[in-house]
């Protein structure tokens, strides 16, 4: 620095700032909620779903809510291999996210979060399979997620496709899984919150249930949530739930009909 | 007819009457019978199911098709190709073993592997148990079951001369198989 | 995650006792006793904070048990350009081979790492984030390492788990620390300091205004440090295992693999009558209804603001008593 400094020419102040622009892009982190301009705050995204697109896999559903787009397969049941006897299958559910789903490129590796969302969706589904019907087999769930636009979407959208894909698949159920998301924002619960929305909440949670039984197969609660405020989102998502039921219910009944 | 379709889950309406036995694709929670597949439930005699033409694991007494892959003098190993008359996906074989008890009904103690099955022959068995953590216990020990398909050393489809003896067309050179009944015979 | 397998008559014979009038279990508790805990914190001197907490040790020969130690260690962690400014919580959960020997180290790591989310899950959320971590704004500041190591489970080994984080995390001190200036000429400054900006930019020309202080100092003083701010926000937790309509706490191992499902809810208190609910997960196949799901939740702020208040009697004990024994050792050193 001190060796290229040249008294001849008009130089420059030493030390420099980057100029500040009004309009920069929001800190992710930022702790102010956005109003909700498409959408009241009780309304889900519209939801996309299509069972039956990958013809290779046994069953498969396809599901977009808006950004969150995830692509579901279901394999098997097959023999399980290198495990002990067992009379009651195993599902085994995987999650993928695709190296271009999230801003910042993903590493087409195994990584953390996959799995905690595998953990979620499997515990979502687990209730509702009829695993004792697939002794010493396994049930393959492939989840992979194109876009995603938050954690909690991808979850709840990825119980609905996996759900729908098991279904698809003819798989013994109890019942189809339909799974909402719910955010404390400020004093308010935002359903089906997006990345942004639950950036800025106290807590979220992603209740998934079979409707048709009245049965919650998953709650998944983060942040800070009073349990008042709790007992209402899981009304609000139990709500929802109901209402996606029918989404998936009109799925698999125009691809069956497709089929006969 | 499609408005008949349900899916999992759903309640289905019972006719008035003794409550049918409940097939595949039923089950019954709380006094209410539910579908647990998406179709069409309809009585099969009288058992109410929901059929469906997906593959499946197989079950004690599903009749299996399947090739011999190994052989010991203990037991002939098979891998499992189509349940029930439905093919399974490719890759996704169950294996299963053929215990040298299970080959045929009578004298048991004489069976030898190598005398009913060859590598590579298509054998049609029935499942009696769920078996082990690697494989299912097929057997073979009834007239219908056994060979049904099988080359001889010179490379040509073989035809069965009797229960346990198969002939090869092109040198008429006997090799003996656990043939199977084929059907339609008297 | 039935660590344990149980043959099927085991298994109902374990259930019909609960659902029993009156229930019972084979070691003779009531449906929502808890086995003996016993806690002491301060107990890895390596650390800035640490716990060792068993539940169910045999209380004769001290065999038994569910059996974690937890430890915290700050490390001074460079953040410049990160958009952290009051330090970083990580928590880590480690299990001994010796606790879980049936299972594959696969299987093991699995286990880690489901117990490891649950925990950072609950623990790292920014809703519990102490403000004292941070030693130089946009510089430096602290990260707090949370591990825990499980090296033997005897059941209910989630509770343990953020009971012993809770006494680790309260037992912590952070190091004082003082930030630093260089006065020196401005050009040496220039060249030798990476110089950092203060983002505090009300005027876009006023350039002049940087941070000084770039590196810091840890004063001499008699104690280890300060506590974590907000101490006692950190949560507790409570599994209810879920058998048909009954529900009961602490199970152990044989228990844990009848019973169909279990809810695991945890909670912080603000002040001892309100808590929030800081993480609730579902584990397991059995059916749950809506309003059995609610009723449940309703239950378990009774059963944590019990074990929240007994803990924090604990813990202060434990600090009068540590407390004690380090001016003893100040003064011995005179």
């Amino acid at each position: 620095m001190q060796s290229t400094f040249d008294r001849r020419r008009i130089n420059g102040p030493e030390e420099s700032l980057p100029p500040v622009f009004i309009s920069e892009p929001q800190d992710t982190f930022s702790n102010t909620p956005v109003a909700r301009k498409s959408r009241k705050v009780s309304d889900i995204r519209p939801i996309f779903l299509q069972p039956g697109l990958i013809t290779q896999a046994n069953g498969s559903a396809y599901i977009e809510t808006e950004r969150t787009k995830i692509a579901c397969s279901v394999y098997g049941p097959r023999q399980s291999k290198n495990t002990a006897y067992n009379e009651k299958g195993k599902l085994n559910v995987e999650v993928k996210f695709a190296p271009f789903s999230c801003e910042h490129r993903r590493a087409p590796l195994r990584d953390a979060e996959d799995r905690s969302i595998a953990v979620a969706i499997q515990q979502a589904l687990l209730p509702s399979v009829q695993l004792e019907h697939f002794p010493k087999s396994t049930i393959d769930v492939f989840v992979i997620i194109l876009e995603a636009d938050g954690i909690e979407g991808c979850i709840a959208s990825g119980a609905i496709a996996a759900s729908t894909a098991l279904a698809n698949a003819g798989i013994d159920m109890y019942g189809l899984v339909t799974s909402c998301a719910a955010a404390v924002i400020e004093a308010d619960i935002w359903v089906d919150p997006t990345q942004e929305e639950s950036n800025t909440a106290n807590g979220t949670l992603v209740l998934s249930c079979m409707p048709a039984l009245g049965i919650v197969t998953n709650s998944w609660q983060t942040g800070r949530m009073t349990p008042s405020e709790l007992l209402a989102c899981i009304d609000a998502c139990s709500g929802r739930c109901t209402d996606i039921h029918s989404v998936v219910a009109q799925g698999l009944l125009n691809s069956a009909h497709d089929e006969t | 007819m499609a408005s008949d379709l349900v899916l999992p889950g759903q309640p289905i309406p019972l006719p008035r009457g003794p409550v049918p036995q409940l097939g595949r694709g039923v089950y019954e929670k709380d006094e209410q019978v539910r579908a647990s597949l998406v179709g069409v439930p309809h009585f099969e005699g009288s058992s109410l199911v929901i059929s469906r033409l997906r593959p499946q694991p197989p079950a004690p007494n599903s009749v299996v098709l399947g090739s011999i892959t190994r052989l010991s003098p203990l037991q002939a190993l098979l891998s499992i190709t189509v349940v029930d008359d439905i093919p399974l996906p490719p890759g996704e074989e169950f294996t299963g073993v053929i215990r040298s008890q299970d080959v045929r009904a009578t004298e048991k103690d004489k069976v030898k592997i190598g005398d009913c099955f060859r590598g590579g022959d298509v054998v049609r068995g029935l499942v009696i148990s769920l078996g082990d953590a690697r494989s299912y216990f097929i057997t073979t020990a009834r007239n219908d079951l056994g060979v049904i398909f099988a080359t001889s050393e010179a490379g040509a489809t073989m035809e069965p001369v009797s229960w346990q003896e198969m002939r090869c067309p092109k040198t008429g050179k006997i090799e003996k198989r656990k043939c199977a009944k084929p059907e339609g015979l008297s | 995650m039935a660590s344990t397998s149980i043959s099927k008559a085991e298994k109902s014979y374990i259930r019909a006792g609960i659902l029993a009038n009156p229930p019972r279990r084979a070691d003779g508790r009531s449906l929502h006793d808890f086995r003996v805990i016993s806690l002491e914190t301060g107990v890895v001197s390596l650390s800035n904070g640490s716990a060792h907490l068993s539940i169910g040790r045999n209380p004769h020969d001290g065999s038994g048990g569910t059996d974690i130690l937890a430890s915290v260690k700050l490390e001074v962690e460079d953040i410049e350009g990160a958009a952290i400014d009051n330090g970083r919580i990580a928590c880590s959960v480690s299990c001994s081979p010796s606790a879980y020997p049936h299972l594959s180290s696969g299987a093991l790591d699995d286990l880690q790492y489901d117990l490891t989310q649950v925990l950072h899950q609950a623990l790292s959320h920014p809703s519990l984030h102490p403000k004292n971590l941070g030693i130089i704004p946009r510089k430096k500041s602290w990260l707090l390492n949370l591990d825990l190591l499980v090296t033997a489970d005897a059941g209910n080994v989630y509770d343990a788990l953020f009971l012993a984080a809770r006494a680790a995390l309260w037992d912590t001190k952070v190091p004082r620390t003082r930030s630093v200036e260089y006065k020196s000429p401005k050009s040496l400054l220039s060249t030798s300091v990476d110089m950092d900006v203060d983002q505090d930019t009300s005027s876009g020309f006023d350039t002049r205004r940087v941070a000084h202080a770039t590196d810091f100092e840890l004063p001499d003083y008699w104690d280890e440090g300060e506590v974590l701010e907000g101490r006692e926000h950190w949560p507790v937790a409570v599994t209810l295992n879920l058998v048909e309509s009954k529900h009961f706490l602490d199970a152990t191992l044989q228990e844990e693999a009848s019973c169909g499902s279990r809810l695991l809810i945890v909670h912080s208190y603000e002040s001892s009558s309100s808590p929030t609910v800081q993480s609730m997960r579902i584990l397991g196949s059995e059916e749950l209804s809506i309003p059995h799901l609610k009723s449940l939740i309703k239950e378990a702020e009774t059963y944590t603001s019990d074990m929240f208040n007994s803990l924090n009697a604990k813990l202060e004990d434990e600090d009068i008593r540590r407390n004690q024994k380090a001016r003893q050792r100040f003064a011995g050193r005179k």
